[in-house]
């Protein structure tokens, strides 16, 4: 708080000083008492200590107290929380003041924790209905097994959409929640990978995309299920951008110190240069993906939510034209950085 | 023939489910009802429970536990719930295996031989009987009259598949499939060549042409 800003906020006290010790001071000249000018100087002087020192001292009794309450305040990470740290001033208005701010910090915490709690509801909603939906697809799975033919085949290709939609609905969710379900585990990089080929292989044999993996006997530390799902989601763009006769995808690993490698990398269409910084965008679709494949600009945004949850690193390189890698980096030990 | 109990609330589920197990050669029950499940399923003393986790009024890991107090009977518990925690906890209620729905079919026969095989330890039928020759399982290798031939991987895959299947067409796609499931991730061309390998090998030890081609649909074995 500046003296100036404080003088002009106190302009018309001082006003009235002035003009108050203006008129005593004329009527005593004009009066001219017994102690003549010394008496009318004495006066003024009493006048304006009477003034002055009520204004200083109300002056550094706020500028204390305001420039603490900044200076806490620009420290703070979440502003919000300044009603919670916040002294109770000395004065009158300054209470008012801390008091409003206290009930409306109290009424916005209860509106947060309203959403906060619908939020919660809703996802636990997602997670019960992605549950119950994953019941008749099965069912649905098991007839077409049962009923061979033509038309269940091509319905089953159906159904493998409707699961990875769903698949990719479930993990949304979780990716958005601070809720820790996943489990830090040893994980084999090779099982994990022949998992999601295994779950993913009709996508490959019926687009006639050739699949190598190799070098991925190694141990790493991270959660199974939310690794599954971040390579099934690249495989499958890359099965979805695959746009050569002799298409395919090559999955390897290289180990580092401290973390594994998992590339994948395919010879697909490719990403531009200038789109590919913001490919891990929310609803980002690109040129491809705005072409005749349909992209929804979801699969890598939560690939990238799930990485950052999991302390995974991942990034991709491209040259359009003539195909994408996608590197994901594993931590090797179990000291993982969670978030 | 194995007799595999089926707990599962969901009634399409149920029945087909009978209905593809009993194609694959195994006996099935499938009780509708839950309230005394655990004394049904000693009743029906079955090879092999395949237990649904979210039943209505019990809990699947309750039964989980309970058969596991008494018995060494195999447990394969099948969810929705398909998080590390839920598969821990399946594992820790004494569940022989786990896989979650929606699951490929192939692959819950495979996680049920798998299953049966460990717990009853003994040599079930891997001697494949092919008329003029039989296919050696655990040794990768055909026998017949005449001597005894060598299979890789793929080609004892293949012809294991094309046998169980004889008499009727397999689609192209429907072995590499297999194959997949195997861990061999074969592509077009390489499954062309492990096919006319296989031929060439069955030709050489003189058993003539065993594979058939039919056009635009696969292969198939008499």
């Amino acid at each position: 708080m500046k003296l100036l800003d404080f003088l002009k906020d106190k302009f018309l006290y001082i006003a009235a000083y002035i003009c108050v010790t203006l008129v005593t001071a004329s009527a005593l000249i004009l009066l001219n008492p017994v102690g003549g000018p010394a008496l009318s100087l004495t006066v003024c002087v009493l006048y304006t200590i009477g003034t002055a020192v009520p204004l200083v001292v109300e002056y550094v009794v706020k500028k204390d107290f305001f420039d603490e309450l900044l200076r806490i305040f620009d420290s703070l990470d979440r502003k919000n929380l300044i009603a919670e740290v916040i002294m109770p001033p000395s004065y009158r208005e300054g209470m008012i003041l801390y008091d409003i701010i206290k009930r409306s910090n109290k009424s916005m915490l209860e509106e947060i924790n309203r959403y906060k709690q619908l939020q919660e509801e809703y996802r636990e909603y997602i997670e019960l209905w992605v549950h119950e939906v994953k019941t008749p697809i099965s069912s649905s799975r098991l007839i077409t097994q049962n009923n061979r033919s033509e038309a269940t085949e091509s319905i089953s290709e159906e159904l493998d959409k409707i699961e990875a939609y769903v698949e990719q609905a479930l993990f949304y969710s979780r990716s958005n929640t601070v809720e820790k379900d996943y489990v830090i585990k040893e994980t084999n990089l090779q099982k994990v990978c022949f998992d999601v080929l295994k779950k993913s292989s009709r996508q490959f044999i019926q687009n006639r995309i050739s699949v190598t993996a190799e070098g991925l006997d190694i141990t790493v530390y991270s959660d199974e299920k939310w690794l599954q799902f971040i390579i099934s989601q690249i495989l499958t763009n890359s099965v979805k951008y695959a746009d050569k006769p002799d298409a395919f995808v090559k999955i390897s690993a290289k180990e580092g110190e401290n973390s594994v490698i998992l590339s994948i990398a395919d010879n697909g269409a490719g990403i531009p240069a200038v789109e590919l910084p913001r490919i891990f965008e929310k609803g980002f679709t690109g040129t491809n993906g705005r072409g005749d494949k349909r992209s929804t600009g979801i699969g890598l945004y939560i690939c990238k939510k799930l990485c950052l949850k999991l302390g995974l690193g991942i990034s991709a390189e491209s040259i359009q034209g003539d195909g994408t890698t996608i590197n994901i980096a594993i931590p090797k030990n179990s000291m993982v950085d969670i978030r | 023939m194995k007799k595999i109990m089926i707990v599962e609330d969901d009634k399409k589920i149920r029945e087909e489910l009978s209905v593809f197990l009993a194609k694959n050669g195994y006996q099935c029950e499938a009780p509708d009802r839950f309230p005394n499940i655990l004394e049904d399923i000693e009743a029906a003393r079955p090879d092999l429970v395949l237990l649904d986790i979210n039943l209505p009024s019990v809990d699947g890991y309750y039964i989980c536990r309970e058969l596991r107090k008494k018995s060494e009977l195999p447990i394969i518990v099948v969810t929705s719930r398909d998080t590390e925690l839920d598969e821990l906890m399946a594992m820790n209620f004494g569940a022989d295996d786990f896989i979650t729905k929606p699951y490929n079919a192939q692959i819950l026969l495979a996680h049920i031989s798998s299953v049966l095989k460990r717990a009853s330890r003994d040599i079930i039928t891997d001697r494949l009987d092919c008329g003029g020759f039989a296919v050696n399982l655990s040794r990768s290798a055909i026998e017949y009259p005449g001597g005894e031939l060598e299979l890789t991987k793929n080609e004892l895959k293949i012809l294991t598949l094309l046998y169980e299947n004889r008499g009727a067409v397999v689609s192209r796609d429907e072995l590499m499939t297999q194959l997949w499931n195997s861990d061999m991730f074969v592509d077009d061309n390489t499954l062309t060549v492990n096919i006319n390998r296989l031929r060439n090998k069955l030709e050489d030890a003189g058993l003539g042409q065993v594979i058939e081609t039919k056009r635009g649909r696969g292969y198939m074995v008499d």
